[in-house]
């Protein structure tokens, strides 16, 4: 019951892994249809369809049963095996040559065969189609040789044996074995006019043959070449593209649209030419044996299946190479709609140069661009990846279920998308397109204006700096009147300055003259006061007195001339100083002792002189008066009113005697000039004495005090 | 050029002149009277006194002369000149 159970799952499941596959088979076939048709019939249309022709037979139905029975009763024990470990291991241990068959069904499993289903339509829609790359060098296209002429050896064969057959050498397409056609026919007899068009003909078809196949052949290998490097754009990261390729295919689609072309004038002239030497042969003029003709037509044959083989070779890389040239020309395309942004974008950039050249402040438009391309795209990809995925997904689901329709709709959900796609592209294409288009006359209006406004400016700004010149001279000549104005006041006030410094200096120099003469004046006094007040000590009184000439001249000398005090006082001294001089203090009082002991002898003698006896009495008086001791009274000192009629010739001596020892001259001459008679006459040489040397004394006083307020002047 | 006269000095020396003169003319007169005594009048004793009487007279009057001359050009003095 068990085992029954068991098969029983197992042919459920073979029957769906079956059905899967088939199904598979279909969509496989359905979807390479369909990529065919997208790729503009690039693919050779699909083989057909094998049916099966096995017809059934009466004896082979019980053998076909029980060939039946045993693979399925296998199959199951296979099935099993897959996909229960431990039974697997038991059958292995015991048929160890199954291992190898269920390692292989491990991998055609349903599940393997699922994902590798989706896989292969992912890469079906991803890529469209996938070739296998051809790597390494493509081979070198082979030389081809047309069949040659068979005229020339026809007429050869006529001339030299009549009776030869004619042996004409068939070059195979490849050129490498040749094939020999012997005819054993007796060739007929050929006109000789016939035979030489024939032979010009046929020489020119096997030319033309040979150059037009070995064009078709050139152009496959420059299309494989070409289409090798599209490839390699294909499969290389932008980054890591050789900048020398691009420049390289362009070079090569050049060179390969050249050979196209060549290679389908050739051909054409080829087929005009067999078709011209068909028409030859087949014309009744042509008068040939049979034998040749055949063999001219099977020559022609040749020629024309070559030249179609090669022609048909390339249509296929043609095809084949059309997924790489439509690729290549969207590159192009969005190569020159990324230049054509950039252009808009900055028009003063230069794309053929090799390095962009990009200011920072346009870097960053660049940047935001660029951002937002690479977001588009980022977003027109994640979208692609998911919608697709998930329309695949529910397409391959619904397939399983049953019914090509889902992935019909899929596949016009794509169409649609692509379509969408490209409709914004072109749309962006044409918005940028039209935004370059609005920008230019944006920039020539702009232009236009900014134009206008600068000649309108420049006429504005020549009036404004006419106006602020003048407004600036103005202002100048103010600011320079104002500062000249300044400057001459200062001049002025240092011109004043100055003079003043100089009067100053001028002042202060005789000022310091008058210092200096002040101070010389000054000594010269001293010198004349001290000539004056004291004498030379050890020397007689009498001796004493000497002249003050030079004190005087040389006061006289240091006093400025026109100094009226000095000169006044100069001329007011006695004459007597000036000549004989005066006698110092030291003498007078000297003298004074005498006149005062000589003046008492005389008392009682009248000025007019008296008898002798008078005079005898006289200096008896003297003898007997005694001297006081005090000289002057305390009232007298104290300068109170006494009567000086009355002193007496003592008194008046005593008096005098008392202000000389005290260094009064002054006074002491006052009491003397108090005497009377005979002492009056006594006392008047040493008091005109005394008064010539207080003249004297007051005169260099006097100069000493104005010498002396001179230089505190200037101190 | 003469030395300065000094008034209080110079009656000094008239007192001393005078004496030297009185001595002189009485000396004189003594002998004066003596000779004519002697010669006239027989040694009579007058005429000595006499003689005497008459040089002490003589330097009396001189003296007194004198001192009051001093006194007078004392009166009347200048300053003294070199």
């Amino acid at each position: 019951m068990f085992m029954v159970k068991v098969i029983g799952r197992l042919l459920n499941r073979w029957t769906t892994w079956k059905i899967l596959n088939s199904k598979q088979q279909l969509v496989k076939a359905h979807i390479s249809a369909r990529s065919r048709q997208y790729s503009n019939g690039i693919c050779p249309p699909g083989k057909p369809h094998k049916r099966s022709e096995d017809g059934g037979g009466g004896a082979g139905g019980k053998l076909k049963w029980a060939s039946a029975v045993l693979a399925l009763a296998g199959g199951g024990t296979l099935v099993y095996a897959h996909f229960n470990p431990e039974f697997r291991k038991t059958v292995t241990s015991l048929v160890p040559a199954l291992n190898p068959i269920l390692d292989a069904m491990d991998q055609y499993s349903p599940s393997t065969l699922y994902s590798n289903t989706k896989q292969s339509l992912l890469d079906k829609f991803a890529h469209e189609e996938a070739r296998p790359v051809k790597k390494g060098q493509i081979p070198e296209p082979k030389e081809y040789k047309a069949p040659p002429p068979i005229i020339p050896h026809l007429e050869k064969d006529v001339k030299k044996h009549e009776d030869a057959y004619n042996e004409i050498r068939v070059k195979a397409e490849t050129g490498v074995s040749d094939e020999f056609d012997i005819a054993g026919e007796p060739k007929p007899q050929l006109s000789p006019r016939n035979t030489t068009a024939l032979a010009e003909l046929e020489a020119k078809i096997c030319h033309s043959a040979e150059e037009a196949v070995n064009a078709y052949h050139k152009a496959v290998h420059v299309l494989l070449s070409y289409n090798q490097d599209i490839e390699y754009m294909l499969d290389e990261a932008v980054n890591q593209v050789e900048p020398e390729i691009w420049e390289k295919i362009r070079l090569k689609t050049r060179h390969k649209n050249e050979c196209l072309k060549r290679a389908q004038e050739k051909a054409d002239e080829a087929s005009r030419d067999v078709n011209r030497l068909k028409e030859l042969i087949a014309s009744p003029d042509f008068d040939a044996p049979e034998n040749t003709k055949s063999i001219i037509r099977n020559n022609i044959s040749k020629v024309q299946d070559d030249i179609n083989t090669a022609k048909k070779e390339l249509e296929i890389e043609l095809q084949h190479g059309s997924v790489t040239e439509k690729y290549w020309d969207k590159v192009e395309v969005a190569r020159k709609n990324f230049s054509n942004e950039l252009e808009i974008l900055f028009p003063d950039i230069d794309i053929s140069q090799k390095r962009l050249i990009i200011r920072e402040s346009e870097l960053d438009l660049f940047i935001l661009h660029i951002y937002a391309h690479v977001l588009f795209h980022q977003k027109e990809l994640a979208k692609i990846e998911t919608v697709l995925q998930s329309r695949v997904d529910i397409a391959v689901e619904q397939a399983k279920k049953g019914g090509l329709e889902p992935l019909t709709v899929a596949q016009i959900c794509e169409a649609v998308e692509q379509e969408r796609r490209r409709l914004t592209a072109c749309f962006q294409q044409q918005l940028l397109r039209l935004k370059k288009d609005s920008e230019t006359a944006y920039r020539e209006k702009l232009k236009r204006q900014a134009q206008l406004f600068n000649e309108n400016s420049q006429v504005a700004i020549r009036a404004r700096e006419i106006d602020i010149e003048k407004i600036l001279t103005r202002k100048f000549d103010e600011l320079l009147e104002e500062e000249r104005c300044r400057f001459k006041y200062q001049l002025a006030t240092m011109m004043g300055r100055l003079k003043g410094l100089d009067q100053a200096i001028k002042i202060r120099n005789d000022a310091d003259a008058s210092s200096k003469q002040a101070q010389v004046l000054w000594a010269a006094c001293q010198s004349l006061l001290r000539a004056v007040r004291s004498g030379c000590p050890g020397i007689p009184w009498k001796d004493q007195i000497r002249p003050l000439k030079p004190e005087i001249q040389g006061v006289v000398n240091a006093a400025s001339p026109t100094d009226e005090l000095v000169t006044a006082v100069i001329s007011g001294l006695p004459k007597e100083a000036r000549e004989r001089g005066v006698f110092p203090e030291d003498a007078l009082r000297e003298r004074f002792l005498k006149v005062e002991k000589v003046a008492r002898t005389v008392d009682l003698v009248p000025a007019g002189g008296a008898s002798l006896p008078v005079h005898i009495l006289s200096y008896i008086q003297s003898l007997m008066l005694i001297k006081s001791s005090n000289l002057i009274p305390q009232a007298e000192i104290n300068d109170e009113q006494i009567d000086f009629s009355n002193l007496t010739t003592h008194e008046v001596l005593q008096r005098a005697r008392y202000w000389l020892d005290r260094g009064d001259f002054a006074q002491a001459l006052k009491y003397m000039n108090l005497l009377k008679g005979a002492p009056r006459c006594i006392a008047r040489q040493w008091m005109n004495e005394t008064r010539i040397l207080l003249e004297t004394q007051q005169a260099a006083n006097t100069l000493m005090a104005h010498a002396a307020s001179s230089g505190l002047m200037y101190l | 050029m003469s030395s300065p006269v000094y008034t209080e000095e110079e009656l000094g020396k008239k007192w001393d002149k005078c004496v030297s003169d009185t001595v002189i003319k009485f000396g004189g007169g003594i002998v004066l009277g003596s000779l004519f005594s002697l010669l006239f009048f027989k040694r009579k004793g007058w005429p000595i006194l006499m003689g005497g009487g008459f040089g002490i007279g003589m330097a009396y009057s001189n003296c007194e002369n004198d001192l009051n001359a001093t006194i007078r050009s004392g009166a009347s003095s200048r300053p003294i000149s070199q």
